[in-house]
């Protein structure tokens, strides 16, 4: 692809020679080949794209079926399948560089930081864990109507309930968050999204029936509570891929 | 204590489990070396709408307020007029019969 818009989409960074094979492609409503860029023991998974035509997604509605939607699967496809050859570390959405020539910067300059990034979520899957209170609506005795005093009673002891209630899934969702921080082997608290707990856990492969027992025990003493515990994974270690990386040209 | 573990709910990886993850996680790099493409906050508002409209819709669904009492009377509304009509029913009677017992008691003094 050439033109004044083009760019270079950088994926992942990965060990070098842990490229995709032929005939995957990457984002874009052309897509063009995913490529790999290596320098020294680190690799970055590339792929041409028309930047213009992406900065138009700043505009996008956030749908089922939005381009924005689209796109952003097909970064996590190429991501997914770089994570079935060897440890990955994602990059943020939406991030191009100028050219080559910046990628094997960003190479040269982070080099080591990233192979010790990859090290260590290396032979491991996130799974997240979210944690809901069922919605206490349906549950609501029929309040007594006999007189309008009986009637505020029932209220209050209804309202009472509901707190203590509150409060018993506060506590178990604060046990069962330092129960998945002690057994993952690393642990990131996601932002709340009115759920009582959102965590990411990174979890060893070879470890991995035994943490989804173990989850199935938590979920259990999760829903006596009225909690609904939720899985999500295995995902690549996008929330583990923490890393701020300046470079500048010169 | 002893429970019976269950299988945790392995939901499908949702669109927004997919760009909560894509857009606020991961590498970022600084510099002049990357070309500005994407405003990736104002993404991230967007995903918040997204996410918590969707979540509130499914929680409540959307005529929750019409079931909870505090939020509406037009349950109430009803029982509470019978009780009315049928307590000023009594109250009319009772001041029809006092009323009928003075003006007696009214005769019988003059």
């Amino acid at each position: 692809m050439t033109g004044a818009h083009t760019g270079l989409y950088v994926y992942a960074f990965v060990r070098a020679g842990r490229g995709l094979p032929g005939g995957y492609t990457g984002i874009g409503p052309h897509p063009a080949p995913v490529r790999l860029l290596d320098r020294g023991r680190l690799g970055v998974l590339v792929s041409d794209v028309d930047s213009e035509r992406l900065s138009g997604l700043r505009d996008a509605d956030v749908t089922e079926q939005s381009e924005l939607a689209v796109r952003a699967r097909e970064h996590d496809q190429v991501v997914r399948a770089a994570a079935e050859r060897g440890p990955v570390l994602p990059f943020r959405f939406g991030t191009v560089l100028r050219d080559d020539a910046a990628a094997d910067r960003l190479l040269a300059e982070h080099h080591d930081a990233a192979m010790a990034l990859l090290a260590h979520v290396d032979g491991k899957d996130e799974w997240g864990v979210r944690l809901r209170a069922r919605s206490p609506v349906g549950d609501e005795p029929e309040p007594d109507r006999s007189s309008g005093a009986s009637y505020l009673a029932s209220r209050r002891r209804h309202l009472h309930d509901l707190d203590r209630r509150r409060g018993r899934q506060r506590e178990i969702a604060d046990r069962i968050q330092q129960d998945l921080q002690s057994w993952a082997a690393d642990a990131a608290d996601r932002p709340d999204r009115d759920s009582l707990l959102d965590i990411a856990v990174l979890v060893d492969h070879s470890a991995e029936d035994a943490f989804l027992r173990h989850v199935g025990q938590l979920a259990a003493q999760a829903a006596e509570a009225g909690v609904l515990l939720d899985t999500t994974g295995p995902w690549p270690p996008y929330s583990f891929s923490h890393a701020a990386l300046e470079v500048r040209d010169g | 204590m002893t429970v019976q573990p269950i299988q945790p709910r392995r939901s499908p990886d949702s669109l927004a489990d997919v760009l909560e993850r894509v857009l606020d996680k991961g590498v970022v790099i600084a510099g002049d070396i990357v070309i500005n493409v994407l405003d990736i906050e104002l993404l991230s508002i967007k995903l918040r709408l997204f996410i918590s409209s969707a979540q509130t819709a499914k929680e409540m669904g959307m005529d929750w307020w019409s079931r909870d009492p505090f939020f509406t009377t037009a349950a109430d509304r009803e029982p509470i007029d019978t009780d009315r009509d049928s307590e000023l029913e009594s109250l009319r009677a009772r001041v029809r019969e006092l009323e009928g017992q003075v003006q007696d008691s009214g005769r019988e003094l003059r």
